[in-house]
């Protein structure tokens, strides 16, 4: 049984992948540490600029 | 496998000065324990804390800061002997106080007790909004998101603090090189493209020009700073040489007045003096090798020397003199080497120079050839260097100017290119930074809303029970509409509102009346525990209700009947002796209710759990009794007969004579059954066993029962002549046929009375195996009946 954090965590993660806020990836790595209150500013700071380099670094792979 | 608790055992705790048992029908949902006051119920729900939360109960709510664990132990028994044991469907826990508080063993598995108590409904409903939230916090937040979305909102923060600075830089960057652009007569076609081609441009030559400047300037300073002192030098060697030269004069001027002895001769005296003293005693002249008497020839020394006096001040004078001269040609020669070396390094400095500052001196290099690599420090050399340096002084303040012109120049394209690239990386930053900060505050709203949400969830679920369990209690009261929320823009504020009157929004414990306070207290209690609840949840309501009337009393055991199956168990007590008459005159039912009283409490014999039994069981064991008590069995069926008439006489508010006492006779009750209903009324057991009749008349039981009913008042209540001669049997038959009576009208499964009305057309026991017909007297309006009581 989900305990409520859980719960709150899996609607969040939903939405952050159906507004595209996060890729697959990023998603992934908030992974269980939303529930249990385990990401620091660190990790959401990491989390947010890898996401933004990697679609920075793709965005130019794909440009002529 | 759900926790239900079979017994409890205390053993020195709080009131059991003696170790007592409670046993549970776990067959029941319901156990009420009935006591007056002081009998030991708060014991028995501080027990069921005790051990299952590890509390300290009613004593937490006291004023005994710190000092509960202190009173827990019964009264002159030691907390080494204190035990709660419980018995439960998940085994045995015992539960002891040690230094820490209490402890339970095994540790995992016991129930968990939410506890009801008086003290608990004032302070939730009491309570400030920011007190409710932090009472209730444990149950309506999520924790954990909390502290990520805490962690997310400083991420976003920051980074639109960073942002904003990096903002604000690269638009004051554009400021500054704006001022600068306009300062030069704005070139180019935008400040940015101007500032763009300044910073690429060389400054090299411009920072070698203002070496080569400084290196001259200082080789200006030294020469400068070296001047002065040669000036001074020379001046005073002037001032020595005549100082010499006048001495000498004064010494040929003494020789002169004197013509026979000049300063030779002095001297020459002042010698022999010194070496006949140093050489006593002397008898011969060491030079004419004569006798002499030393003494007497130095007197006479002596006294020609001072004739010569005058001249001999003139020779020291010149001799003076001519040290002083020799000491400022000593100076004059190094300062003069100082300058010269100073004018050297000019000169080298100049001659490589092509500014055209000294070009413009057109200095004819070969007249100063020697000064470049001077070979000795001859006055010569000095005139020369003077001449240079009277040659080159007019193009000191010129590099003077040239130089900081220079360097201003240097420190604007510094700056243009400082302010340039300024602009560029705050403006990259920035573009990121503002990316990075919309997404970061679109998670951080995504959170925050699913957080709010589930939150709001959770209140308006248990607010909707709260509502629902209400208004079964307060039904038409104009009261309810419960609403817990958290108030918008305030942090962890828990506000209650509920209607009153149909005016809506108020604070019920300002408008509500204490009993409904106190009902909504337990209200609230209930659908939290219900909400909240885990597989492990007993819930203890300990003494909640004061003083209720018999409507909203009945109403409650009904919601708690209903309610009870939502939970493992529920455990009850009370000092309210209507609720616990309720069962013993089958007005509840017995088969969903274990009822438990307590006996008074002493020190010596601590808690008493008695039996309970209904009326009608007491009877039938009263009847069936080898040792027959017959006045009690003709008493006690007297009162039972009393009370199922009354039951019928009121549910079919059949016409009794009034009077001021309220108080019917048994004989008034009976004939207020009249005929016409008598004819109609009837049990049903639509289900009931073969044997047992499916349809069974009333009215001849009543009249069985009645028509000896004077039994009670001859054996039962009085002392009278009559009664002596009533036999035994005579009075069980008239016990038999009040339980016959009884029998019929009390459903044998529930152990209640008709009292519900599911249909429109008869009433119902709690379990439906009973049903009794009309539902209203023959002809009545069934819109003017009290509903179920």
């Amino acid at each position: 049984m989900k305990t409520p954090d859980e719960e709150v965590a899996e609607k969040i993660l939903l939405q952050f992948q159906e507004t595209k806020l996060l890729s697959e990836k990023g998603i992934k790595k908030i992974g269980e540490s939303l529930s249990t209150g385990n990401l620091s500013y660190e990790d959401w700071r990491l989390i947010f600029e890898t996401d933004r380099l990697e679609k920075e670094d793709q965005n130019a792979c794909k440009s002529p | 496998m759900p926790a239900k608790v079979h017994k409890i055992s205390l053993v020195g705790f709080r009131g059991a000065t003696v170790p007592v048992e409670i046993n549970f029908d776990t067959t029941k949902p319901v156990a009420l324990i009935f006591g007056e006051n002081g009998t030991g119920k708060s014991t028995i729900a501080d027990a069921f804390d005790f051990a299952c939360n590890g509390g300290f109960g009613s004593l937490e709510d006291r004023s005994f800061p710190g000092q509960a664990k202190s009173h827990i132990p019964a009264l002159g028994q030691s907390a080494q002997d204190l035990k709660v044991l419980l018995n439960t469907s998940n085994g045995t826990f015992t539960a002891t106080l040690n230094q820490s508080g209490p402890s339970v063993s095994p540790t995992t598995g016991c129930p968990d007790a939410r506890i009801l108590r008086r003290s608990n409904i004032l302070q939730l409903l009491n309570a400030q909004p920011k007190q409710r939230f932090e009472a209730l916090k444990s149950f309506i937040t999520v924790p954990g998101i909390e502290k990520s979305e805490n962690a997310l909102r400083d991420v976003s923060n920051n980074i639109e603090k960073n942002f904003n600075e990096a903002v604000r830089s690269y638009s004051q960057a554009i400021t500054e090189l704006e001022k600068l652009w306009d300062a030069e007569g704005k070139p180019e076609t935008d400040a940015l493209k101007w500032a763009e081609a300044e910073a690429t441009k060389d400054i090299a030559i411009l920072e070698k020009r203002i070496i080569t400047i400084s290196e001259i300037e200082v080789a200006f300073q030294n020469a400068e700073t070296s001047l002065s002192p040669l000036d001074s030098a020379l001046s005073e060697l002037t001032s020595a040489q005549t100082a010499q030269a006048k001495a000498q004069e004064e010494q040929k001027q003494e020789e002169v007045k004197q013509p026979k002895i000049d300063g030779t001769l002095l001297a020459l005296l002042r010698d022999a003096k010194s070496y006949i003293a140093g050489h006593k005693p002397m008898s011969q002249c060491p030079v004419c090798e004569k006798e002499i008497e030393a003494d007497r020839l130095v007197g006479q020394l002596e006294a020609r020397m001072s004739e010569m006096r005058a001249l001999s001040t003139a020779i020291n004078t010149v001799s003076m003199a001519k040290r002083g001269v020799e000491n400022k040609e000593s100076i004059v020669f190094q300062t003069r080497k100082e300058f010269l070396k100073h004018i050297s390094k000019l000169a080298s400095a100049f001659n490589a120079c092509p500014l055209s500052e000294v070009t413009a001196l057109n200095i004819h290099w070969p007249d100063f050839q020697d000064l470049l690599n001077p070979a000795g420090y001859t006055e010569i050399l000095e005139n020369k260097a003077r001449e240079l340096w009277k040659t080159a002084l007019p193009c000191r303040q010129p590099l003077g100017n040239r130089k900081r012109a220079d360097q201003k120049s240097i420190d604007q394209k510094n700056a243009i290119k400082g302010h340039f690239e300024t602009h560029t990386e705050k403006l990259q930053a920035a573009l990121e930074l503002s990316n990075l900060s919309l997404k970061l505050k679109k998670a951080l709203e995504i959170v925050s809303q699913q957080r709010k949400a589930y939150v709001e969830d959770v209140l308006s679920a248990i607010s909707d029970d709260i509502e629902r369990l209400y208004s079964k209690l307060h039904p038409g009261e104009g009261i309810g509409n419960i609403r817990l929320y958290l108030k918008p823009n305030a942090i962890g504020s828990l506000e209650l509102d509920a209607h009153f009157q149909n005016v809506p929004d108020i604070p019920p414990q300002a408008y509500y009346s204490e009993s409904h306070l106190d009902t909504l207290g337990i209200c609230v209690f209930l659908a939290l525990a219900k909400h909240f609840k885990t597989a492990d949840t007993i819930v203890v309501v300990d003494d909640v209700v004061t003083s209720v009337d018999g409507s909203h009393l009945d109403r409650f055991m009904n919601l708690l009947h209903a309610e009870a199956t939502s939970f493992n168990q529920v455990i009850i007590t009370t000092h309210y002796r209507p609720w616990r008459d309720r069962y013993r005159w089958a007005k509840g039912s017995t088969a969903k209710t274990q009822v438990i009283e307590l006996g008074p409490w002493t020190l010596l014999n601590g808690l008493q759990a008695g039996h309970f039994v209904t009326a009608v069981k007491e009877l039938k064991t009263a009847v069936e009794n080898v040792a027959f008590d017959r006045q009690a069995v003709a008493s006690k069926a007297g009162i039972v007969l009393e009370s199922l008439l009354d039951f019928i006489t009121l549910k079919y508010h059949c016409w009794v004579q009034r009077n001021t006492r309220n108080e019917y006779t048994l004989g008034d009750l009976s004939n207020a059954i009249d005929s016409k209903l008598a004819k109609v009324l009837h049990c049903r057991r639509p289900s009931g066993a073969v044997s047992e009749k499916p349809v069974v008349s009333i009215k001849p039981l009543i009249d069985a029962a009645t028509e000896v009913q004077w039994i009670r008042n001859c054996v039962g209540c009085h002392l009278n002549a009559l009664g002596s001669e009533i036999s035994d049997t005579d009075v069980r038959c008239f016990a038999r046929a009040v339980l016959t009576l009884a029998d019929a009208l009390i459903c044998q499964s529930c152990g209640t009375l008709p009292t519900r009305r599911p249909s429109g057309s008869y009433w119902q026991c709690v379990c439906g195996e009973l049903e009794l017909h009309p539902l209203v007297y023959p002809g009545a309006d069934p819109r003017m009946i009290d509903d179920e009581d």
